[in-house]
Protein backbone atom coordinates (compact mmCIF):
# COMPACT_ATOMS: atom_id res chain seq x y z
CA UNK A 1 0.00 0.00 0.00
CA UNK A 2 1.22 3.44 -0.55
CA UNK A 3 1.40 4.49 2.76
CA UNK A 4 3.54 1.54 3.99
CA UNK A 5 6.04 2.58 1.54
CA UNK A 6 5.96 6.29 2.73
CA UNK A 7 6.39 4.57 6.27
CA UNK A 8 9.52 3.08 5.03
CA UNK A 9 10.89 5.97 3.68
CA UNK A 10 9.53 8.87 5.54
CA UNK A 11 9.65 7.59 9.37
CA UNK A 12 10.36 10.45 11.93
CA UNK A 13 13.46 9.73 14.04
CA UNK A 14 12.48 12.86 16.59
CA UNK A 15 9.42 10.97 17.31
CA UNK A 16 10.70 7.15 17.73
CA UNK A 17 13.94 8.13 19.77
CA UNK A 18 11.42 10.17 22.07
CA UNK A 19 9.41 6.91 22.71
CA UNK A 20 11.97 4.19 23.02
CA UNK A 21 14.88 6.14 24.77
CA UNK A 22 13.28 8.68 26.98
CA UNK A 23 11.41 8.98 29.29
CA UNK A 24 8.59 11.59 29.07
CA UNK A 25 6.33 13.17 31.55
CA UNK A 26 2.87 12.39 31.58
CA UNK A 27 1.23 14.90 29.31
CA UNK A 28 4.51 14.42 26.56
CA UNK A 29 3.39 10.73 26.87
CA UNK A 30 -0.40 11.10 26.06
CA UNK A 31 0.50 13.32 23.37
CA UNK A 32 3.34 10.80 22.29
CA UNK A 33 0.71 8.15 22.18
CA UNK A 34 -0.85 10.42 19.71
CA UNK A 35 1.04 11.19 17.20
CA UNK A 36 2.35 7.60 17.31
CA UNK A 37 -1.40 6.38 16.62
CA UNK A 38 -1.57 9.07 14.12
CA UNK A 39 1.99 8.41 12.58
CA UNK A 40 0.61 4.25 12.23
CA UNK A 41 -2.10 5.86 10.17
CA UNK A 42 0.06 7.69 8.13
CA UNK A 43 2.29 4.47 7.14
CA UNK A 44 4.87 5.25 9.69
CA UNK A 45 6.31 1.70 10.24
CA UNK A 46 8.76 2.57 12.11
CA UNK A 47 5.83 4.44 14.60
CA UNK A 48 4.25 0.53 14.67
CA UNK A 49 6.81 -0.89 15.62
CA UNK A 50 7.55 1.51 18.49
CA UNK A 51 3.87 0.82 19.58
CA UNK A 52 4.92 -2.63 20.09
CA UNK A 53 8.18 -1.97 21.77
CA UNK A 54 6.31 0.31 24.14
CA UNK A 55 3.16 -1.51 24.67
CA UNK A 56 3.83 -5.37 23.49
CA UNK A 57 5.15 -6.00 27.18
CA UNK A 58 1.65 -4.79 28.49
CA UNK A 59 -0.39 -6.89 26.29
CA UNK A 60 1.80 -10.22 26.92
CA UNK A 61 1.67 -9.79 30.36
CA UNK A 62 -2.74 -9.13 30.19
CA UNK A 63 -2.26 -12.42 28.74
CA UNK A 64 -0.50 -14.12 30.98
CA UNK A 65 -1.96 -12.70 34.09
CA UNK A 66 -5.77 -13.82 31.69
CA UNK A 67 -4.26 -17.97 31.66
CA UNK A 68 -2.08 -17.67 28.52
CA UNK A 69 1.27 -19.58 28.51
CA UNK A 70 4.10 -17.93 26.98
CA UNK A 71 3.11 -19.17 23.89
CA UNK A 72 -0.35 -17.89 23.75
CA UNK A 73 0.81 -14.57 24.86
CA UNK A 74 2.88 -14.44 21.97
CA UNK A 75 -0.35 -15.37 19.58
CA UNK A 76 -2.12 -12.98 21.50
CA UNK A 77 -0.05 -9.60 20.73
CA UNK A 78 -0.46 -10.71 16.90
CA UNK A 79 -4.12 -10.87 17.44
CA UNK A 80 -4.44 -7.21 19.35
CA UNK A 81 -1.69 -6.12 16.43
CA UNK A 82 -4.44 -7.56 13.85
CA UNK A 83 -7.27 -5.71 15.72
CA UNK A 84 -4.83 -2.46 15.99
CA UNK A 85 -4.55 -2.22 12.39
CA UNK A 86 -8.05 -2.57 12.20
CA UNK A 87 -9.41 -0.24 14.52
CA UNK A 88 -6.60 2.49 14.98
CA UNK A 89 -8.66 5.02 12.38
CA UNK A 90 -11.59 5.15 14.54
CA UNK A 91 -10.17 5.04 18.33
CA UNK A 92 -12.07 7.86 19.85
CA UNK A 93 -8.71 9.02 22.49
CA UNK A 94 -5.96 7.48 20.53
CA UNK A 95 -3.79 9.14 24.25
CA UNK A 96 -5.56 6.77 25.86
CA UNK A 97 -3.58 3.73 23.70
CA UNK A 98 -1.90 1.93 26.27
CA UNK A 99 -5.50 1.25 28.02
CA UNK A 100 -7.16 0.44 25.17
CA UNK A 101 -4.46 -2.37 23.60
CA UNK A 102 -4.58 -3.74 27.64
CA UNK A 103 -8.11 -3.77 27.02
CA UNK A 104 -8.23 -5.68 23.72
CA UNK A 105 -5.10 -7.81 25.15
CA UNK A 106 -7.69 -9.05 27.84
CA UNK A 107 -10.48 -10.33 25.10
CA UNK A 108 -8.39 -11.44 22.81
CA UNK A 109 -6.39 -13.50 25.77
CA UNK A 110 -10.16 -14.86 26.86
CA UNK A 111 -10.47 -16.51 22.71
CA UNK A 112 -6.94 -17.77 22.83
CA UNK A 113 -8.37 -19.50 26.54
CA UNK A 114 -11.31 -20.19 25.30
CA UNK A 115 -10.30 -22.23 22.04
CA UNK A 116 -7.79 -23.91 24.02
CA UNK A 117 -9.84 -25.40 26.82
CA UNK A 118 -12.78 -27.71 25.80
CA UNK A 119 -16.62 -26.10 26.07
CA UNK A 120 -17.48 -27.95 29.29
CA UNK A 121 -14.51 -26.33 31.19
CA UNK A 122 -15.36 -22.94 30.58
CA UNK A 123 -16.78 -22.48 34.21
CA UNK A 124 -13.33 -23.45 35.53
CA UNK A 125 -11.95 -20.66 33.35
CA UNK A 126 -12.44 -18.27 35.98
CA UNK A 127 -13.41 -14.69 36.47
CA UNK A 128 -9.92 -13.53 35.61
CA UNK A 129 -10.24 -13.85 31.60
CA UNK A 130 -14.74 -13.58 32.01
CA UNK A 131 -14.83 -9.81 29.81
CA UNK A 132 -17.29 -8.79 31.78
CA UNK A 133 -15.01 -8.72 35.22
CA UNK A 134 -15.32 -5.08 35.77
CA UNK A 135 -12.62 -5.46 38.62
CA UNK A 136 -10.20 -7.68 36.29
CA UNK A 137 -10.87 -4.93 33.60
CA UNK A 138 -9.46 -2.11 36.58
CA UNK A 139 -6.67 -4.41 37.04
CA UNK A 140 -5.59 -4.72 33.25
CA UNK A 141 -6.21 -0.26 33.10
CA UNK A 142 -3.70 0.03 36.66
CA UNK A 143 -1.18 -2.13 34.64
CA UNK A 144 -1.52 0.42 31.71
CA UNK A 145 -0.98 3.03 34.24
CA UNK A 146 1.99 1.65 36.08
CA UNK A 147 3.63 1.19 32.90
CA UNK A 148 2.98 4.87 32.08
CA UNK A 149 3.81 5.88 35.70
CA UNK A 150 7.10 3.69 35.44
CA UNK A 151 8.21 5.04 32.15
CA UNK A 152 8.17 9.04 33.22
CA UNK A 153 10.60 8.00 36.05
CA UNK A 154 13.88 9.33 35.27
CA UNK A 155 16.55 6.59 34.03
CA UNK A 156 18.08 6.28 37.14
CA UNK A 157 15.36 5.56 38.57
CA UNK A 158 14.01 3.34 36.31
CA UNK A 159 17.65 1.70 36.72
CA UNK A 160 17.73 1.41 40.61
CA UNK A 161 13.58 0.21 40.90
CA UNK A 162 14.35 -2.40 37.93
CA UNK A 163 17.30 -3.26 40.46
CA UNK A 164 16.06 -3.25 43.51
CA UNK A 165 12.25 -4.08 43.05
CA UNK A 166 11.07 -5.50 40.28
CA UNK A 167 14.42 -7.94 39.21
CA UNK A 168 13.94 -11.74 41.06
CA UNK A 169 15.98 -11.76 43.17
CA UNK A 170 17.34 -8.07 43.12
CA UNK A 171 20.60 -7.08 43.16
CA UNK A 172 22.68 -6.00 46.59
CA UNK A 173 23.21 -2.16 47.16
CA UNK A 174 26.68 -2.53 47.23
CA UNK A 175 26.50 -4.00 43.37
CA UNK A 176 24.05 -1.26 42.26
CA UNK A 177 25.98 1.11 44.43
CA UNK A 178 29.27 -0.10 42.50
CA UNK A 179 27.64 0.28 38.81
CA UNK A 180 25.74 4.10 39.37
CA UNK A 181 29.22 5.77 41.04
CA UNK A 182 27.33 6.30 44.60
CA UNK A 183 28.03 5.37 47.77
CA UNK A 184 26.40 2.18 49.22
CA UNK A 185 24.56 4.22 52.00
CA UNK A 186 23.15 6.54 49.82
CA UNK A 187 20.97 3.52 47.77
CA UNK A 188 18.34 3.39 50.27
CA UNK A 189 17.36 7.01 50.37
CA UNK A 190 17.47 7.24 46.88
CA UNK A 191 15.26 4.10 46.53
CA UNK A 192 12.75 5.36 48.83
CA UNK A 193 12.67 8.84 46.61
CA UNK A 194 12.32 7.22 43.61
CA UNK A 195 9.34 4.87 45.21
CA UNK A 196 7.69 8.38 45.96
CA UNK A 197 8.20 9.44 42.47
CA UNK A 198 6.32 6.39 41.46
CA UNK A 199 3.74 7.05 43.79
CA UNK A 200 3.45 10.84 43.12
CA UNK A 201 3.02 9.75 39.14
CA UNK A 202 0.37 6.96 39.76
CA UNK A 203 -1.95 9.14 41.76
CA UNK A 204 -1.54 12.12 39.18
CA UNK A 205 -2.00 9.34 36.11
CA UNK A 206 -4.84 8.20 38.34
CA UNK A 207 -6.42 11.43 38.57
CA UNK A 208 -6.04 12.27 35.02
CA UNK A 209 -7.55 8.80 33.81
CA UNK A 210 -10.52 9.37 36.26
CA UNK B 1 -6.98 6.12 65.03
CA UNK B 2 -4.73 8.78 62.93
CA UNK B 3 -3.81 6.76 59.90
CA UNK B 4 -0.37 6.61 58.26
CA UNK B 5 0.23 8.30 54.90
CA UNK B 6 0.13 6.81 51.62
CA UNK B 7 4.02 7.90 51.73
CA UNK B 8 5.01 6.04 54.63
CA UNK B 9 3.04 2.89 53.09
CA UNK B 10 5.79 3.41 49.83
CA UNK B 11 8.14 4.34 52.37
CA UNK B 12 7.60 1.14 53.93
CA UNK B 13 7.82 -0.86 50.33
CA UNK B 14 10.73 0.94 49.66
CA UNK B 15 12.81 -0.75 52.02
CA UNK B 16 12.13 2.57 54.75
CA UNK B 17 11.72 1.60 58.66
CA UNK B 18 9.21 4.05 59.85
CA UNK B 19 8.49 4.24 63.79
CA UNK B 20 5.33 2.80 64.48
CA UNK B 21 4.49 2.19 60.86
CA UNK B 22 4.74 -1.53 60.98
CA UNK B 23 2.70 -1.65 64.18
CA UNK B 24 0.03 0.25 62.90
CA UNK B 25 -0.42 -1.53 59.56
CA UNK B 26 -1.15 -4.89 62.06
CA UNK B 27 -3.73 -2.66 63.45
CA UNK B 28 -5.65 -0.64 61.30
CA UNK B 29 -7.31 -2.62 57.80
CA UNK B 30 -8.12 0.38 55.82
CA UNK B 31 -3.97 1.20 56.00
CA UNK B 32 -3.42 -2.76 55.33
CA UNK B 33 -5.66 -2.34 51.74
CA UNK B 34 -3.30 0.22 50.82
CA UNK B 35 -0.19 -1.65 51.65
CA UNK B 36 -1.58 -4.31 49.81
CA UNK B 37 -2.46 -2.75 46.88
CA UNK B 38 1.27 -1.52 46.41
CA UNK B 39 2.56 -4.51 46.77
CA UNK B 40 0.48 -5.56 43.91
CA UNK B 41 1.01 -2.48 41.88
CA UNK B 42 5.09 -3.83 42.48
CA UNK B 43 4.05 -7.26 41.35
CA UNK B 44 2.27 -5.99 38.58
CA UNK B 45 6.02 -4.01 37.34
CA UNK B 46 7.10 -6.96 37.86
CA UNK B 47 5.24 -8.75 35.60
CA UNK B 48 5.53 -6.18 32.69
CA UNK B 49 9.32 -6.38 33.55
CA UNK B 50 9.51 -10.25 32.59
CA UNK B 51 7.75 -9.73 29.42
CA UNK B 52 9.30 -8.53 25.88
CA UNK B 53 9.00 -8.83 22.40
CA UNK B 54 11.81 -10.76 21.07
CA UNK B 55 13.28 -9.78 17.39
CA UNK B 56 11.15 -12.20 15.44
CA UNK B 57 7.94 -10.78 17.39
CA UNK B 58 8.97 -7.46 16.01
CA UNK B 59 9.70 -8.75 12.18
CA UNK B 60 6.59 -10.04 12.25
CA UNK B 61 4.19 -7.13 12.95
CA UNK B 62 6.26 -5.31 10.83
CA UNK B 63 5.90 -7.96 7.86
CA UNK B 64 2.03 -7.65 9.11
CA UNK B 65 2.03 -3.91 9.23
CA UNK B 66 3.46 -3.76 5.14
CA UNK B 67 0.92 -6.36 4.21
CA UNK B 68 -2.34 -4.66 6.04
CA UNK B 69 -1.59 -1.30 7.13
CA UNK B 70 -2.34 1.13 7.47
CA UNK B 71 -5.64 1.34 6.07
CA UNK B 72 -8.48 -0.38 7.64
CA UNK B 73 -10.13 -3.27 5.35
CA UNK B 74 -13.34 -2.78 4.36
CA UNK B 75 -15.29 -5.98 5.82
CA UNK B 76 -11.92 -7.45 7.63
CA UNK B 77 -12.19 -9.75 10.11
CA UNK B 78 -9.10 -11.49 11.71
CA UNK B 79 -9.49 -14.90 12.75
CA UNK B 80 -6.77 -17.89 13.19
CA UNK B 81 -3.88 -18.36 14.64
CA UNK B 82 -0.57 -16.62 13.60
CA UNK B 83 3.10 -16.83 12.99
CA UNK B 84 5.84 -19.26 13.71
CA UNK B 85 7.89 -18.13 10.76
CA UNK B 86 8.84 -20.21 7.97
CA UNK B 87 9.58 -20.68 4.45
CA UNK B 88 7.38 -20.16 1.35
CA UNK B 89 8.05 -21.53 -2.03
CA UNK B 90 6.94 -18.25 -4.39
CA UNK B 91 4.15 -19.45 -6.95
CA UNK B 92 3.59 -17.71 -10.00
CA UNK B 93 -0.36 -17.08 -10.39
CA UNK B 94 -2.54 -16.93 -14.01
CA UNK B 95 -5.68 -18.01 -14.16
CA UNK B 96 -5.91 -21.59 -12.41
CA UNK B 97 -3.21 -21.77 -10.31
CA UNK B 98 -1.78 -24.35 -8.15
CA UNK B 99 0.87 -24.22 -5.97
CA UNK B 100 2.64 -25.85 -2.99
CA UNK B 101 4.03 -24.82 0.14
CA UNK B 102 6.30 -26.25 1.74
CA UNK B 103 8.54 -26.60 4.81
CA UNK B 104 6.07 -25.35 6.66
CA UNK B 105 6.21 -25.96 10.68
CA UNK B 106 2.61 -27.36 10.77
CA UNK B 107 3.41 -29.74 7.96
CA UNK B 108 3.76 -29.50 4.18
CA UNK B 109 0.24 -28.03 2.36
CA UNK B 110 -1.08 -27.54 -0.17
CA UNK B 111 -2.78 -24.20 -1.91
CA UNK B 112 -5.42 -24.53 -4.53
CA UNK B 113 -6.31 -21.17 -6.03
CA UNK B 114 -8.61 -20.39 -9.15
CA UNK B 115 -9.31 -17.09 -10.44
CA UNK B 116 -12.78 -16.38 -12.12
CA UNK B 117 -14.66 -13.93 -13.31
CA UNK B 118 -16.37 -11.82 -10.61
CA UNK B 119 -19.04 -10.36 -12.47
CA UNK B 120 -18.49 -6.89 -11.91
CA UNK B 121 -16.07 -4.47 -13.80
CA UNK B 122 -12.67 -5.70 -14.37
CA UNK B 123 -12.45 -7.39 -10.95
CA UNK B 124 -11.83 -11.04 -10.69
CA UNK B 125 -13.05 -13.58 -7.74
CA UNK B 126 -10.29 -15.94 -6.44
CA UNK B 127 -11.17 -19.11 -5.18
CA UNK B 128 -9.47 -21.67 -3.10
CA UNK B 129 -8.79 -24.64 -1.37
CA UNK B 130 -5.66 -25.14 1.10
CA UNK B 131 -5.01 -29.28 1.92
CA UNK B 132 -2.21 -31.33 3.37
CA UNK B 133 -0.53 -33.12 1.06
CA UNK B 134 -2.54 -36.02 2.05
CA UNK B 135 -5.48 -34.28 0.76
CA UNK B 136 -6.94 -33.66 4.38
CA UNK B 137 -9.00 -29.91 4.20
CA UNK B 138 -6.44 -27.39 5.79
CA UNK B 139 -8.66 -26.00 8.72
CA UNK B 140 -9.32 -22.38 9.44
CA UNK B 141 -7.25 -19.60 9.18
CA UNK B 142 -6.83 -16.68 7.00
CA UNK B 143 -6.01 -15.43 3.46
CA UNK B 144 -5.19 -12.34 2.34
CA UNK B 145 -4.17 -10.62 -0.76
CA UNK B 146 -2.42 -7.20 -0.60
CA UNK B 147 -1.10 -4.85 -3.30
CA UNK B 148 0.09 -1.08 -3.35
CA UNK B 149 -2.42 -0.53 -6.07
CA UNK B 150 -5.55 -2.05 -5.05
CA UNK B 151 -5.19 -2.46 -1.08
CA UNK B 152 -6.04 -5.72 0.28
CA UNK B 153 -8.60 -8.41 0.34
CA UNK B 154 -9.39 -10.47 3.15
CA UNK B 155 -11.47 -13.48 4.02
CA UNK B 156 -11.67 -16.26 6.19
CA UNK B 157 -10.79 -19.86 5.81
CA UNK B 158 -13.50 -22.11 6.41
CA UNK B 159 -13.32 -25.28 8.23
CA UNK B 160 -13.22 -27.43 5.13
CA UNK B 161 -9.70 -25.62 4.03
CA UNK B 162 -11.67 -23.19 0.96
CA UNK B 163 -11.94 -19.12 0.79
CA UNK B 164 -13.45 -17.18 -1.75
CA UNK B 165 -12.38 -13.80 -2.33
CA UNK B 166 -14.40 -11.31 -4.72
CA UNK B 167 -13.87 -8.01 -6.44
CA UNK B 168 -10.20 -8.56 -6.56
CA UNK B 169 -8.56 -6.11 -8.97
CA UNK B 170 -6.30 -7.71 -11.38
CA UNK B 171 -2.12 -6.85 -10.69
CA UNK B 172 0.71 -8.32 -8.91
CA UNK B 173 -0.11 -9.13 -5.19
CA UNK B 174 1.67 -10.34 -1.91
CA UNK B 175 -0.35 -13.01 -0.29
CA UNK B 176 -0.48 -13.89 3.02
CA UNK B 177 -1.94 -16.98 4.45
CA UNK B 178 -2.29 -17.74 8.62
CA UNK B 179 -3.26 -20.89 8.98
CA UNK B 180 -4.21 -23.01 11.81
CA UNK B 181 -1.07 -24.63 13.50
CA UNK B 182 0.01 -20.79 13.90
CA UNK B 183 1.53 -19.96 10.77
CA UNK B 184 1.95 -17.16 8.49
CA UNK B 185 3.23 -17.74 5.04
CA UNK B 186 3.68 -14.97 2.33
CA UNK B 187 4.36 -15.73 -1.47
CA UNK B 188 4.03 -13.17 -4.18
CA UNK B 189 1.29 -13.71 -7.05
CA UNK B 190 0.48 -11.40 -10.19
CA UNK B 191 -3.70 -12.11 -11.27
CA UNK B 192 -4.20 -11.41 -14.64
CA UNK B 193 -6.86 -9.46 -16.23
CA UNK B 194 -7.87 -11.94 -18.66
CA UNK B 195 -9.77 -13.64 -16.30
CA UNK B 196 -12.57 -10.79 -16.34
CA UNK B 197 -15.47 -11.19 -18.34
Amino acid sequence: MAGSRRSREGADPDLIEGIVVHGDSWGESRALDKRLVSACLRGDEEAWVAVWQRYGPLVKAVARRAGCDAEEARDVVQRVALVALQSLSSLKNPEKLAGWLAGVARFQSFEVVRQRRPAEDLDSVGPSVDPRADDELIREQELALLQRAFGQLEERCQRLLQRLELKEPPDSYRDVASSEGLSETSIGPIRRRCMQRLRRLVEQLSQSAS
Amino acid sequence: MDHITEQTIVDLIGGGEIAGAREHLAACARCRKLHRRWIERMESLRDLHRESLDEAELHRLRVMYRQLGPQPVEGFRWAARLVRGSAMQPTAVRGVVSGSITEYEAGPYNLLMRVGPAGRGSTVSVHGQLTTTRGDAGSGGTMALSSADSGAYVCDIDRFGEFHLKGVSPGRYRALLWVDGGAIELFDLSIGGDEAR
